[in-house]
């Protein structure tokens, strides 16, 4: 019997990968995603993990790369959108993505920017990102979109003399402070243990 | 990844992946490989493999198997060791691309383009493998010989008895 349930998370990633992890503890397990649709079937309790993986700065080839990478590593993966939009023809610029990823349109990778990302739970914890290199590196990702809204904000802000610039630096610094200092955490961190 | 090629070391991640892939394996295969030499001491995160899996291929230390690009192949070749295949020999792949002749099969690689467009068929059918190139295995010996001067260094202020 399969249930359904409507949320939107937005860019609070954790707060979803936890919820899914609470389905799962439940006896449900994913089986098809839309904009604001989670659908599940039942399944025997904690049966699976999940964990969301950013990808918003990929193009759709190294997204779908990607993809059949955690395929091939025994993980089944749904795309998830990270904002709520419905359109037809959009194209949204995005400089902070990587090179080959500039531009995301309804049919590359707008609506297209997370990974949910799902395994058989085996006991042992679900990191995507194992070493203190990879984990600044996927921090660096996530911040990038924020550095992005953040700095357009403050420049169109000056410029325009706009308030509503102050406001969305201060909306955008929100998120962008709080990567940062994980990152400055995991820099810390790698520089005492590792080396 | 902080890689160097001359002199520098190389982290403990990247070493091992280069010594999984003395024989072709896919992503998975390697993770486990490390898994196993390392007693589960070291565990690869899926994103971090894939990682510096694509950072090694960039290097040019190691290449998607398969491919047949030339260097890897004439390198092959005469070595044939570890029970690894050769490039032209397609016998032990199960897939159903596998061409009777190994020069067909470059042709038709070569046609397809980057690496990312075509699914790459391997033993499992399915998971696309890389194996370590000439490169690779100058630079896995180099960091073999960079430990093996530190472990003599070590052993002898040390004083660790080698019997």
């Amino acid at each position: 019997m399969a249930k359904k349930y409507y949320r939107f998370f937005g860019s609070f990633l954790i707060a979803q990968e936890r919820w899914l992890n609470k389905m799962a503890d439940k006896g449900y397990r994913l089986i098809r995603t839309e904009k604001l649709l989670y659908e599940f079937e039942e399944c025997p309790p904690a049966r699976t993990r999940y964990r969301m993986e950013f990808i918003g700065g990929k193009s759709k080839l190294n997204a779908a790369q990607y993809r059949a990478f955690l395929e091939g590593m025994g993980y089944r993966v749904f795309y998830k959108n990270i904002n709520l939009n419905y359109s037809v023809g959009k194209v949204r610029l995005r400089p902070w993505a990587e090179k080959g990823g500039r531009i995301a349109t309804n049919s590359t990778t707008f609506n297209r920017e997370l990974f949910i990302v799902e395994k058989e739970n085996d006991g042992r914890p679900f990191e995507l990102h194992s070493t203190y290199e990879d984990r600044m590196q996927y921090y660096r990702n996530l911040r990038a979109p924020w550095l992005f809204l953040f700095a357009m904000s403050v420049a169109l802000g000056i410029l325009a003399r706009a308030w509503l610039g102050g406001v969305f630096a201060v909306f955008s610094l929100v998120p962008l402070a709080l990567y940062q200092l994980e990152l400055i955490r995991l820099g810390k961190e790698a520089r005492t243990r590792e080396w | 990844m902080r890689d160097y090629g001359k002199g520098g070391a190389l982290t403990e991640v990247t070493f091992y992946i280069l010594l999984a892939l003395y024989t072709p394996r896919h992503g998975y295969a390697v993770m486990q490989f490390i898994e196993e030499k390392t007693g589960g001491r070291l565990v690869l995160g899926a994103g971090t493999l894939y990682g510096a899996l694509n950072t090694l291929a960039d290097k040019g230390w190691i290449a998607p198997w398969g491919k047949e690009d030339s260097a890897t192949c004439e390198d092959n070749a005469p070595r044939g060791k570890e029970g690894s295949a050769t490039c032209g020999d397609n016998a032990p792949r199960e897939n159903e691309d596998a061409s009777p002749s190994d020069s067909t099969h470059r042709k038709n690689q070569g046609a397809s383009g980057n690496r990312g467009t075509a699914p790459w068929k391997s033993r499992d059918g399915r998971k696309k493998e890389y194996m370590i190139t000439p490169l690779g295995r100058e630079i896995a010996a180099r960091e073999y010989g960079r430990l093996q001067e530190l472990t003599d260094v070590a052993a002898h202020i040390m004083d660790i008895r080698q019997t």
